[in-house]
């Protein structure tokens, strides 16, 4: 009797132990990782701004972490393209592996800014439906986008842009946005194009700032 | 001295101060090994992160961290028992019944597994090392010069945290003696708590008991205080009916009459 007792105990151990192992794991893993998207305008003069986002870029690649996402895509005549993708990563779970890509990643940013060629207009709304479907094809916890750009959408003649934004819970970042010489002449202008970004952005349930000083660029990447 | 403490100082008392001390101190000794343990752990968490992966979580912690800790909790098992086949310790009363023969063999499996980690943990402090400059030089690189330490110095710190790695798990074999008295002084030391806290207990509710007793009897007082007044002027007024006769007296001040 106590020989069957024991051997049924000792069937028993190994599927109650794995239940105990599998139970500790989470059954909703909670996503920590954080999704980065940045879009450069290379419309005309704003290309001499690039070598500020350069610093931008190396700064957010210093700060993200193993597991984490970061793409970095150009504006152009129409960025709603993969092809506008400048450099994608998602980092390696292994500390050494990442900082190997986040190397790599630095040197593709570098040769671009280097070879860089100014497009005749800019397609922000393009680039922006580009980065949200590629940051929920990421499956990221934090999705972040940053705009680097004067804001000032130029499209070709038949390219359709007037597309309500889908981004519930994107954080989106102009970051730069420099006052074009019309702006000085009228600031309502200036106002007027960021209001219109700002309600477009939170009409599509997303969060809108705009981080002209650099220094404030730590809360928004670490956050 | 000891004569004269022990006419004056009864045994149990004697006894308790006796363990009072043995506490303390391997309560000092023992937080002591907790500090080597962390420093311990800060060494091979970071690289176990290349074992383990850097993001994956478990229970709302890294995996890595566990796999640390887990490691530094393998240690510090395998050291009690080696010190319990060495006999030094009195833990585990099996160990300490076997036969030489099993006892010798025991001290040299756990030794050789002590002597495993330790070197895997050597292994993982120089990883560290290496990872240390790979991150300061990628962040040079990405935030424009930061200044990395020569190569020249490098060797000292990675020789320091390679030597901490391979001597910490050994130095935690030595847990085993101080948590052997921390134990068996814990029985008492828990005793003498358990009869404070029920002591102050009583002292508690003894206060409350007398605290009500007199409540009670200052509110009697209170009540007659307030009820002397009415019960004074109803004496007084002579109560009369409608037809003019005597009406019915309060029955206390007919009592008090007849008494």
């Amino acid at each position: 009797m106590n020989n069957a007792m024991n051997n049924l105990m000792k069937k028993m151990m190994l599927p109650l132990t794995i239940t105990l192992i599998a139970g500790c794991s989470q059954d909703v893993p909670i996503n920590t990782t954080k999704g980065v998207y940045m879009l450069l305008d290379t419309s005309g003069t704003y290309t001499e701004e690039l070598v500020k986002a350069q610093n931008i870029i190396n700064y957010t690649l210093a700060k993200l972490n193993p597991g984490d996402t970061f793409a970095v895509a150009r504006v152009d005549t129409a960025s709603f393209s993969e092809k506008d993708l400048i450099a994608k990563a998602t980092f390696d779970d292994k500390p050494s592996t990442a900082n190997r890509q986040k190397r790599q990643f630095k040197e593709k940013i570098d040769t671009f800014v280097k070879t860089v060629k100014p497009s005749s207009f800019t397609d922000i709304t393009g680039g922006i439906l580009q980065g949200v479907e590629f940051l929920n094809e990421a499956k990221v916890g934090k999705k972040t986008i940053l705009i680097f750009s004067d804001l000032k959408e130029e499209l070709k003649k038949g390219y359709v842009r007037d597309i309500a934004l889908q981004m519930p819970d994107y954080n989106v970042v102009a970051l730069n946005v420099t006052k074009l010489r019309s702006d000085n002449v009228d600031p309502r202008e200036y106002m007027d194009r960021l209001q219109m970004w700002e309600q477009r952005v939170e009409a599509g349930e997303g969060h809108w700032r705009v981080v002209n000083d650099m220094e404030r660029l730590e809360a928004v990447i670490t956050n | 001295m000891s004569k004269f403490l022990a006419k004056k100082m009864p045994p149990k008392k004697t006894l308790s101060s006796s363990s009072l001390t043995q506490f303390f101190i391997a309560g000092f000794v023992l937080a002591i090994a907790v500090g080597g343990a962390m420093i311990n752990f800060n060494l091979i968490a970071r690289p176990m992160q290349e074992m383990v992966g850097g993001s994956s979580m478990m229970m709302g912690y890294r995996v890595a961290n566990i796999a640390a800790l887990v490691i530094i909790l393998v240690e510090v098992a395998m050291g009690l028992f080696l010190m319990e086949s060495l006999r030094i310790t009195r833990l585990f009363p099996v160990i300490g019944a076997m036969k030489d023969t099993m006892r010798m063999k025991m001290i040299w499996i756990t030794f050789g597994i002590l002597l495993t980690l330790a070197s895997v943990e050597a292994g993982l402090a120089y990883m560290r090392e290496v990872l240390a400059q790979d991150d300061a030089a990628l962040r040079a690189s990405l935030l424009n010069g930061a200044a990395t330490m020569g190569v020249s110095e490098r060797w000292i710190t990675t020789a320091a945290q390679m030597g901490m790695g391979f001597i910490l798990p050994f130095a935690l074999v030595f847990v085993a003696i101080p948590l052997e008295s921390f134990i068996q002084a814990s029985r008492t030391v828990l005793g003498i708590l358990a009869v404070a806290s029920l002591r102050a207990l009583s002292f508690l509710f003894t206060m409350l008991a007398n605290m009500s007793g007199y409540i009670g009897r200052m509110l009697t007082s209170i009540y007659d205080l307030l009820i002397f007044l009415p019960l004074w002027i109803e004496q007084k007024i002579p109560q009369k009916d409608s037809k003019g006769k005597k009406a019915f007296q309060p029955l206390h001040t007919q009592n008090v009459k007849e008494a």
